[in-house]
């Protein structure tokens, strides 16, 4: 899809697809397009050029005359600040034609309690955000369009929504996400979809993408006896930081052996690591993107089409 | 079994596809979103002080037309139709700048974005805020009406007012009409700017452009435009003025069909960029 804002190309044809059961996360710098495609997605904004679908229909109508099962939470979370936090949640079930016992359901699942008595014009922001959140899970909704729900959450209520849209995705919901927390991406998303420029960069499961994919870290008391166990097997790795970074994911890796695989070579070697981890592959894989190796500004051509 | 319970249960329900149980949804949810709304307005120190300043602005005009006992509105001693009268068509134009500054702050606080992104129909979101709108027209046709005859009725004790047959009457029904057309007409002209230009300060300020700068400033300066203005004609439904009263009626009539087709046009075509 294309879109464009003025004389700025934002969307410079984004190919991108969420399946049914997916938790997919779009990650990408600041102006990437991640918003406007979350917008565009969602019908609050009309693409230029380009097809979009969303659960199979244009997302500027409803399905018939009822409103479709999608909860959103794009940018700041948008409250009336005289509803209570349980008047604003009844009034989106109410918009959604949801039942009335959701905004009670969702107020538990996030630990709002007598909260949602008060004003949301009382709340903290990141209480605004717990409520916003919550406001997108009344429904509950097929599909989950998240414009990154734990900005500003402490950790507990972190960890509870990571935990809820991954519940939400086993139950065969969708759940498409956007975020700066590479960490919650990297562990939560089945998918991850790198975007720069307007466009689809690179995608994949999490631990597949970048230059660090399919690579453990290992922290032992001696790594040269490490280094000397792992060539012998032979398996890729070096030395650095005082760990042994051992190569698993790379097209030429024979066998692409796991952690287990290499604590058994070590500990056959009477090695035995204090650690031993996958390495995070998103963070670098975010780094080469934006360390000047992103896709160069959309060619005429690409302007062309959205005419 | 207590409602987070119930809520838990139900998430955890069978099937990739959870479908609401349609007994549990108490009336009809449009007008429970409506209701919801229309609860929160009542909250707002902006319609508190609006309502205050109207029931302020109507006391004090029979007052003074009481103190004066020269008549008000051409109404003579009737001081029930003299507060209607006067008071209709400049109420109205102050409900429109309260309604303006209301259906604005839905695009302040971003709200607008949220049910939206619910359902993406447009002209469901306007029939919102219109809807949100009436209810408050009502109200405020209802305080004006009662404040009218209940201020007056105290004012003219001492005269014997015949609360019943002042109410019957059929001059008295028509500024009573008028009145709720006249706040209709401008609630709607409100809602309609705060809808096109996506603010309350912006719809506040179009309004306020239309119906003082150019009904009352230059229309008045005019005169083939001054008998056609919305001011003059609502005016002429309360019993005020000169020209002919279909022209009112057609006045009053083609501007709100204008300005709630053209809200509803442009509105369909709404981009959500905020």
């Amino acid at each position: 899809m294309y879109r464009r804002f003025g004389r700025t190309l934002v969307l410079a044809g984004l190919d991108l697809r969420v399946d049914e059961g997916e938790l997919y996360g779009l990650i990408g710098p600041n102006g990437a397009g991640k918003t406007t495609a979350l917008r565009v997605a969602l019908g609050l904004l009309q693409a230029d050029g380009g097809r979009v679908r969303l659960l199979g229909r244009d997302p500027r109508s409803a399905a018939g005359s009822r409103p479709r099962r999608v909860g959103s939470l794009i940018e700041a979370p948008a409250l009336s600040p005289r509803l209570s936090g349980r008047e604003h949640l009844l009034l989106i079930a109410r918009w959604a034609q949801a039942p009335e016992a959701e905004a009670d359901r969702v107020a538990g699942l996030l630990g709002l309690g007598r909260m949602t008595e008060r004003p949301t014009a009382t709340y903290s922001t990141g209480m605004r955000q717990v409520l916003a959140t919550a406001a997108a899970l009344v429904g509950p909704p097929d599909l989950l369009v998240l414009d990154e729900p734990t900005v500003g959450l402490d950790p507990g209520h972190r960890r509870r929504v990571n935990d809820l849209l991954r519940e939400h995705a086993a139950r065969g919901g969708t759940v498409l996400l956007s975020s700066h927390q590479l960490e919650d991406a990297e562990r939560l998303c089945t998918r991850v979809g790198l975007m720069a420029a307007g466009r689809l960069v690179e995608e994949g499961p999490p631990t597949e993408l970048g230059p660090a994919a399919g690579r453990y870290e290992v922290t032992v008391s001696d790594p040269e006896a490490a280094l000397e166990a792992l060539r012998a097997v032979p398996l890729i790795c070096w030395r650095e930081d005082g760990r042994v970074l051992v190569e698993t994911g790379a097209a030429y890796q024979v066998g692409r052996p796991d952690g287990s695989a290499i604590a058994r070579v070590l500990a056959q070697a009477g090695v035995y690591p204090s650690d031993l981890r996958r390495s995070p592959t998103l963070e670098l894989a975010y780094a080469e993107v934006t360390s000047g190796l992103a896709p160069a500004p959309p060619t005429p051509a690409a302007l062309d089409a959205i005419q | 079994m207590n409602r987070s319970l119930a809520g838990w249960r139900w998430w955890g329900a069978e099937g990739r596809r959870l479908r609401a149980p349609l007994a549990s949804r108490p009336g009809h949810p449009f007008a429970g979103a409506v209701g919801l709304r229309a609860r929160e307005l009542a909250r707002r120190p902006a319609v508190v002080a609006a309502f205050s300043l109207q029931a302020t602005a109507l006391a004090g005009t029979e007052l003074l037309a009481a103190l004066g006992g020269d008549g008000l509105a051409g109404a003579g001693d009737d001081l029930v139709l003299g507060g209607l009268r006067a008071t209709a068509v400049p109420g109205g134009l102050v409900f429109g700048v309260l309604v303006a500054a209301v259906v604005g702050a839905e695009f302040a606080w971003a709200t607008e974005r949220a049910l939206l992104a619910r359902d993406p129909r447009r002209l469901r979101f306007a029939g919102y805020q219109l809807a949100v709108a009436a209810v408050l027209a009502g109200a405020w046709w209802a305080v004006q009406s009662l404040l009218a005859v209940v201020v007056a009725a105290l004012l003219q004790a001492g005269g014997g007012i015949d609360a019943g047959a002042a109410w019957n009457a059929p001059a008295h029904r028509a500024a009573l009409a008028a009145a709720l057309a006249a706040t209709l007409l401008y609630g709607l002209l409100g809602a309609a700017c705060a809808l096109v230009l996506r603010g309350a300060l912006a719809g506040v300020v179009a309004l306020l452009a239309y119906g003082l700068l150019g009904e009352l400033v230059l229309a008045a300066r005019w005169a083939p435009a001054s008998g056609w203005t919305l001011y003059t004609a609502a005016a002429r439904l309360a019993g005020q003025g000169t020209i002919p009263m279909a022209r009112a009626a057609m006045v009053v009539a083609v501007g709100f069909a204008a300005a709630l087709g053209g809200c509803l046009a442009i509105y369909a075509r709404r981009q959500v960029r905020d």
